[in-house]
Order: structure tokens, then C-alpha cells, then sequence
């Protein structure tokens, strides 16, 4: 997790600051439910999958899988994650 | 209804205005060559004075509303706002100097204050909370202000709200408040015994009035407040009484953002001081067409058992 | 107006060139400073100037947090431009186009003493002429659009000036200056704009992008103060030009690159005047041989130009300046323009000039109505 983001946590969405850019971030919840997993440690695509299933209360099926990956695709085009091995 | 009391006459020096005024966290030297505006000063800021012109204190800033010269008759009726030998504005007749002035005072604080955040939002305070208003000009803000003011809350301002970059805390201006239009009655008829300049014609059309603040704010200019509230008001006729409706934070920050000036010039520590605000307080939205009810909403919003 | 003696009111002058009076001032007089500081944008900069010296605790802390805050403002804007740096350079690298920055951009990305504390605003490059137009093109794919101009205004700048109209970017507002020279194309001096390209060196926080030489970088910031008549940065130009020659000064054989360079880029007088003047108000510390040597590149009357001179180099505030310094003004003006353009060109554009100037107050803003454009 890059040094460069502060972010503030309210009732499952959050707001994040990048100070490389100044930009500020407003997650929806599906997108803060994952960032903030990742913010506590790295984890497997498959593990993202099941978790954020789990927290929105919905199936963890291709459907989800593929949400799952479009977001992580717009995290990684702002920086904000890597994938890690 | 408070009539306009006979204005004392201003002290001069050599056919000149000038005063030391303590404005909160600022002392403004303010000077005019025009003799109404003067008055006005005298009253609307009594107790603000520090000391005369010629003391050489320091101050924060230089401003003043003066004529401007030239010897076409049209053009000697105009005065324009000065800062320090700059006019940002395009000057306006003489009798809407004051309105220039305050204008002035405000655009001062909000474009070259660097130490705390400015935040385009009405600032009150009771049993040691306070309420942040934030709403884009003409939404009722100011008029909301004024009757919670005139309610026992204390006025830090109707306009500028000055956050802390250290600890969070909001400090006060208790300025005059100035209302326009339908709130002028409004608030006539809520606080009759506030003293209120007479109406001059503003410059997006109508009137507008303003509001001397009461002394006791006056006199605890110079006390912080902590936040812990953010009702976020707005005007709406069709509205019964007051509505109000608890808001997200991520919104609630979002709208202070927006009103924060130059709030990207703050980096991380602008971020983090005005998401701290948003994180200890209570946000709401409150839309109401009534006064009484929005204070009385307001009220309840800061009398409940807080919840998370 | 008689003539009045406006020595005991070049406060912030005084102070840049002796830091340790910072600690004998009184109330008025940080008063005082403050405000000449801000006519100045010098504001970021006097912070950094009293943290070098370590007389923050001299400083009253209702002067001191002005200070510090615009310090910090500064901090934030270096590094939105090193991002914005990136993002010119990368159009223009596609485009197969050398990037060499100028000014602010230069001093940043070069990590120099004069970008501490300071107030940016425009990137300025420097490319080939022949690229002119293909970087132009690259630029605005990559968003920046030309800033609107009437037609004379747009002529006068492609044909005649050194720069191309300033290109603003569409989301970002961000302002490109393209320079393929640096001093006007008619303008009394022939400078070979490729000297300056070939001289070019990387940049200390980005070796793919280039600034100028030392010696070109501190004579273009010469050239541009002395010879194009604005003075509303004079002493902040004069300050850069201060800490420039402090930092390459100790680089051996930096002082007669200088003089060496100024004879070859036909920059010798504007580099008599940042000798001179740097020396005489900043204390600039100019070896008394390179003095020496550049007494041959002095202007035939250089005692008035050191009266015009010594009133422009000042902050543009009532207290510093009254009626003797905007006679110096105004003279300084006509001569910028006489540098800059033969007299047939330069009568027709100041008339169209005075004419647009019309009632001369520009409107920012409106009283009471926030400007949050930032």
C-alpha cells in the first residue's frame, strides 16, 4: 500500500486521498469493500472474490468474479494497487 | 422593528477613516474616505477596535473602501475596495460601500489565508458544540444563521468557516450577517430588537441588510469550538415546516470540499483536518421553508442522545 | 511629489540581502514586510530564507504562520509541477520533440535553490524552431488546447514573438508556454537558439528531461528581467538570480563560463546589469575579477540606468513605490519595447495595446461570491 494515500472509512464507503496527485477518490461499496481488504494485507484473486461475496451478501459466482476484476482494474489504472507475485 | 439610531461620528484623521479592527484570528486595518461608510463601521463593529491609526500594530491585512478619484461627476459617486494599493473588484456606487467592504473582508480571508482552513459555510455554537453549515450562496444559509443566533446560539459566522490544521477546532469572526431579501423580514420579525443597517440595493439584484452581531459573540470572539455537527441547509418553499434527513459523510465531506477554498493547495493535511470534521460530527440535511422549524430542527438534531 | 528618500522603506530588499536584521525589526516593520513580501510573491520564499538562517523564533507567530502556511502552499504547487512536467514531457516525447524547460519548471525539476518557497504558474519549454509545429500538434491530442486570442494578438506572438500563444489544457488548466527562442525574433540581439539546445543538460530529478546550462539558465533569467520591462516579479526575478549565482558560483570556472557565454549568446549587457545589481541590493557575492571583466559589456549611461533600475527592482507597493519610481517604470517600458521591436512594428501594436487597456481594474471575482476554482 503506496504511502502516499490517506483514506477515512464511514459506514462501508470510502474516501481517499492521493497525494501523488491530490485527487480524492469516493469508493462505491463494492470498491471500498475491497480496497479495504487489500489495505490489510495482500490477497489471491480468488480469496477477493469469496470475501467481498460474503460482506455485500451475494454468490460468489462469474458474475461477481468479473466485477471483482473490472474494479481491480480501475485500482491498478490509478495506482493504487499492484498485483504482488 | 429597530430603526437606524444616529450614527456617532467616526474618527478622522485629516478627513480619514482608520481603525485597528480585531477580527478573530485577524487584525484588519480598515480605512475609508467616506463618511457614511465610517458611521456604519463604528456601529457594525463596535468592540472590534484595537486601537487607532496611529499605532503602528501590525496587521494581518490592509484594506479599505475609498472613492475613486476623477472629476467627472458620474465617476465620483463610485468607491472600490482596496487591499494594500490592489482593487480585485470593479468599484460600485458609494452607497453600496458597505456591501463592498464586506465583500472585500471576505474575499481577503478566503484567498489569502494559508494557516487554517477556509470553508465556505455558517459557523454557530452552544454548550460547547458547534454546527457547521455548509450551502452555496442564496440557499438560506445565512438567514438559518441569524435565527439560530438569535435563538441563543453563538454567531462565530454566517460566512467563513475557519478549521484548524493543528487540532480541529473552529475559530470565530462574529462579523456582521448579511441577509437579502424575503429573510430581511424574516429575521425582523424573529430577533426585533437587533440593530440592522438600511437596505442597499446588491449587486445580483434585490436588498440586502446587515445584521450587527450581538455583543455576547462579539466578546468570545477569540473562544474556539469543536464540531460536532453538520447541517447542511436549504430553501425550499414547497417544503412543510423543516425537514431533516440524516446525510452520508462521504457526502458530507464532499460538500465541504467543494467549499473549502484552494483546498488542493492543502495536500494530505487539508484532507485529513477536514475529514477528521466530517468523522466526529453528525451530518444532516435540513430543507425547510420555515425558520422556526428549521431551528427547531436543528435543536433537536443537537439535543439527541448521539449515535454512530 | 518631492523627491523622497525611499532607502528606510526597501525593508524587504534589505532583509533579503542581510537575514540577520530579521532580528532587530519591530512591529511596523514586520508589518511592513509582510506586505512587500506579498506584492512580491516572496512570501514562500522569505519563510525559507529565515528557516536557512534559523531565525524562526525571531519571527512574530501571527507573522510566522502567514509565512508557514504559504511555504507549505509552495511545497504542494513543486510538486504539482513535477507531475505536470511528466505529463508535458510525455506528449512531446512521443513526439519525437527535445524538451528543455525554462523558469519554474527548470528550477524544479533541477532541484534549485530558487524553487523553494516559490509561487509557479506556467510551464515554459524551450524547442527547436523546426519542431515548433509538430509539438504544438502532440500537445493538443494530449489536451492542451490554445488559449484565446484575438487575431492581431495571435499574428503578433507567432510571427514576431519568441513564443507561440500559451496552450491551456482542457481539464486540468494547466498553461504550456512554447518558447523556440528566448529572446524575440526582432529583437537587437542575435541569439542562436540552437546554443542554447546544444548546451543543454539533464535534469537532477529527471534525467530525460533538460535544462539550460548554468550559465544559459542565469543569463535567459538576466535577459527576461532586464530587457522585457516587467517589473512586478523584478525583486523575485533579482532573488532567483541572487540564489542562482550563489549555488553555480561554486562550481569552478562558473564566472568566466558566464562572461564567456553572455559575449557568445550577444548577452552582454543584460549580464552587466545581473553583476551589477545582484552585487549592489541582494550582496550577492561576485568575485571582484568577473566585475572587473564585465565593466566592457557596461550600457553607454549607466548611472541613469542604475536609477532606473534601483526603483524597479522593488516590491510593487505603495511603500516603495511613488511617483520617481513609476516615471522609472514607465521609461524602462519604452525601452523594452525598443529592444524588442523596430519602430515601425512597435507604434502600431502599443496603440492597439492602450486601446484594449480600457478602464484598467480587472475584475477577479465578486464581492461575496467564492472563487473556488483551485
Amino acid at each position: 500500500m503506496p504511502q502516499a494515500l490517506a483514506w477515512f472509512s464511514w459506514d462501508s464507503e470510502v474516501v481517499l486521498y492521493d497525494e501523488r496527485t491530490g485527487n480524492i477518490h469516493y469508493f462505491d461499496e463494492a470498491t471500498s469493500t475491497i480496497f479495504e481488504r487489500i489495505a490489510q494485507a495482500p490477497c489471491s484473486f480468488g480469496d477477493l472474490v469469496s470475501f467481498a461475496a460474503d460482506q455485500l451478501q451475494v454468490v460468489a459466482d462469474s458474475e461477481m468474479a468479473a466485477m471483482v476484476d473490472e474494479i481491480l482494474m480501475i485500482l491498478r489504472d490509478k495506482q493504487i494497487v499492484a498485483p504482488v507475485a | 422593528m429597530a430603526t437606524s439610531p444616529a450614527l456617532p461620528s467616526p474618527a478622522r484623521t485629516g478627513g480619514r477613516f482608520g481603525k485597528y479592527l480585531g477580527i478573530g484570528p485577524f487584525v484588519f486595518f480598515v480605512s475609508t474616505d467616506i463618511p457614511p461608510l465610517a458611521a456604519m463601521i463604528e456601529t457594525l463593529y463596535d468592540g472590534f477596535p484595537i486601537a487607532d491609526a496611529s499605532a503602528a500594530h501590525f496587521a494581518d491585512f490592509h484594506v479599505g473602501v475609498n472613492r475613486v478619484p476623477g472629476l467627472r461627476s458620474i465617476v465620483r459617486r463610485q468607491a472600490v475596495f482596496d487591499i494594500d494599493g490592489v482593487r480585485p473588484f470593479f468599484p460600485l456606487a458609494t452607497g453600496q460601500a458597505l456591501m463592498m467592504l464586506e465583500g472585500g473582508l471576505n474575499w481577503t480571508i478566503a484567498e489569502n489565508t494559508s494557516f487554517c482552513l477556509v470553508i465556505h459555510a455558517g459557523v454557530v455554537e452552544r454548550d460547547g458544540q458547534a454546527i457547521v453549515l455548509p450551502a452555496p450562496s442564496g440557499g438560506g444559509k445565512s438567514t438559518l444563521t441569524a435565527g439560530l443566533v438569535h435563538r441563543g446560539w453563538r454567531l462565530l459566522s454566517d460566512e467563513l468557516a475557519l478549521l484548524s490544521l493543528e487540532d480541529g477546532m473552529l475559530s470565530a469572526l462574529a462579523r456582521p450577517i448579511a441577509l437579502k431579501n424575503e429573510s430581511i423580514d424574516v429575521i425582523r420579525r424573529a430577533a426585533p430588537n437587533s440593530w440592522m443597517t438600511p437596505p442597499m440595493p446588491h449587486i445580483e439584484g434585490g436588498n440586502v441588510i446587515y445584521l450587527k452581531p450581538p455583543a455576547d459573540s462579539v466578546a468570545r470572539v477569540n473562544e474556539r469550538a469543536a464540531p460536532a455537527f453538520v447541517v447542511a441547509p436549504r430553501y425550499q418553499r414547497d417544503v412543510p415546516g423543516a425537514l431533516a434527513e440524516p446525510k452520508s459523510k462521504p457526502d458530507a465531506f464532499k460538500e465541504l470540499a467543494e467549499g473549502t477554498y484552494r483546498f488542493s493547495l492543502y495536500g494530505r493535511r487539508g484532507f485529513e483536518t477536514l475529514a477528521g470534521l466530517v468523522d466526529r460530527s453528525q451530518c444532516y440535511d435540513v430543507v425547510f421553508s420555515d425558520l422556526d422549524a428549521a431551528i427547531e430542527a436543528c435543536d433537536r438534531i443537537t439535543r439527541s442522545p448521539r449515535h454512530r | 511629489m518631492a523627491a523622497r528618500d525611499h532607502q528606510a522603506e526597501q525593508l524587504l530588499r534589505a532583509v533579503l540581502a542581510a537575514p540577520d536584521k530579521l532580528g532587530k525589526l519591530s512591529e511596523r516593520d514586520w508589518d511592513l514586510l509582510l506586505r512587500q513580501a506579498r506584492a512580491s510573491a516572496l512570501v514562500g520564499r522569505l519563510a525559507h530564507v529565515i528557516e536557512q538562517y534559523g531565525l524562526v523564533d525571531v519571527v512574530p507567530a501571527t507573522v510566522w504562520r502567514h509565512l508557514a502556511g504559504e511555504q507549505r502552499f509552495a511545497q504542494r504547487l513543486a510538486h504539482d509541477v513535477r507531475q505536470e512536467v511528466e505529463r508535458v514531457a510525455e506528449p512531446l516525447r512521443q513526439a519525437g520533440v527535445g524538451v528543455v524547460l525554462l523558469k519554474g519548471a527548470a528550477y524544479v525539476m533541477d532541484d534549485l535553490p530558487p524553487a523553494q518557497g516559490r509561487n509557479f504558474s506556467d510551464i515554459d519549454i524551450l524547442v527547436p524552431r523546426a519542431d515548433v509545429a509538430v509539438a504544438e500538434r502532440f500537445l493538443k491530442i494530449a489536451g492542451w488546447r490554445s488559449k484565446e486570442l484575438d487575431r492581431w494578438d495571435e499574428r503578433f506572438y507567432r510571427a514576431w514573438m519568441h513564443e507561440v500563444p500559451p496552450l491551456i489544457h482542457r481539464v486540468r488548466e494547466s498553461v504550456v508556454d512554447l518558447h523556440h527562442t528566448i529572446v524575440p525574433q526582432t529583437a537587437r540581439i542575435r541569439l542562436d537558439a540552437r546554443l542554447l539546445l546544444e548546451a543543454a543538460r539533464p535534469a537532477a530529478l529527471d534525467p530525460t528531461i533538460k535544462v539550460l546550462a548554468p550559465a544559459d539558465m542565469v543569463l535567459h533569467a538576466a535577459t527576461h528581467l532586464f530587457n522585457e520591462g516587467e517589473f512586478d516579479r523584478g525583486l523575485r526575478d533579482l532573488a532567483d538570480l541572487d540564489l542562482l549565482l550563489r549555488h553555480f558560483g561554486q562550481t569552478p570556472g562558473f564566472w568566466s563560463m558566464l562572461l564567456r557565454r553572455a559575449d557568445q549568446l550577444d548577452l552582454r549587457q543584460p549580464a552587466w546589469y545581473l553583476l551589477r545589481y545582484t552585487a549592489r541590493f541582494l550582496g550577492t557575492p561576485v568575485p571582484a575579477e568577473t566585475l572587473r571583466q564585465a565593466m566592457r559589456f557596461a550600457p553607454a549611461m549607466p548611472s541613469v540606468m542604475d536609477r532606473l533600475f534601483a526603483a524597479a527592482l522593488t516590491p510593487p507597493h505603495p511603500s516603495c513605490r511613488g511617483m520617481q519610481a513609476h516615471l522609472a517604470l514607465m521609461m524602462l517600458y519604452s525601452r523594452a519595447h525598443h529592444l524588442r521591436l523596430p519602430l515601425h512594428l512597435l507604434i502600431p501594436h502599443l496603440l492597439r495595446k492602450s486601446f484594449k487597456r480600457g478602464a484598467g481594474v480587472t475584475q477577479v471575482d465578486q464581492p461575496g461570491v467564492p472563487n473556488l476554482n483551485r
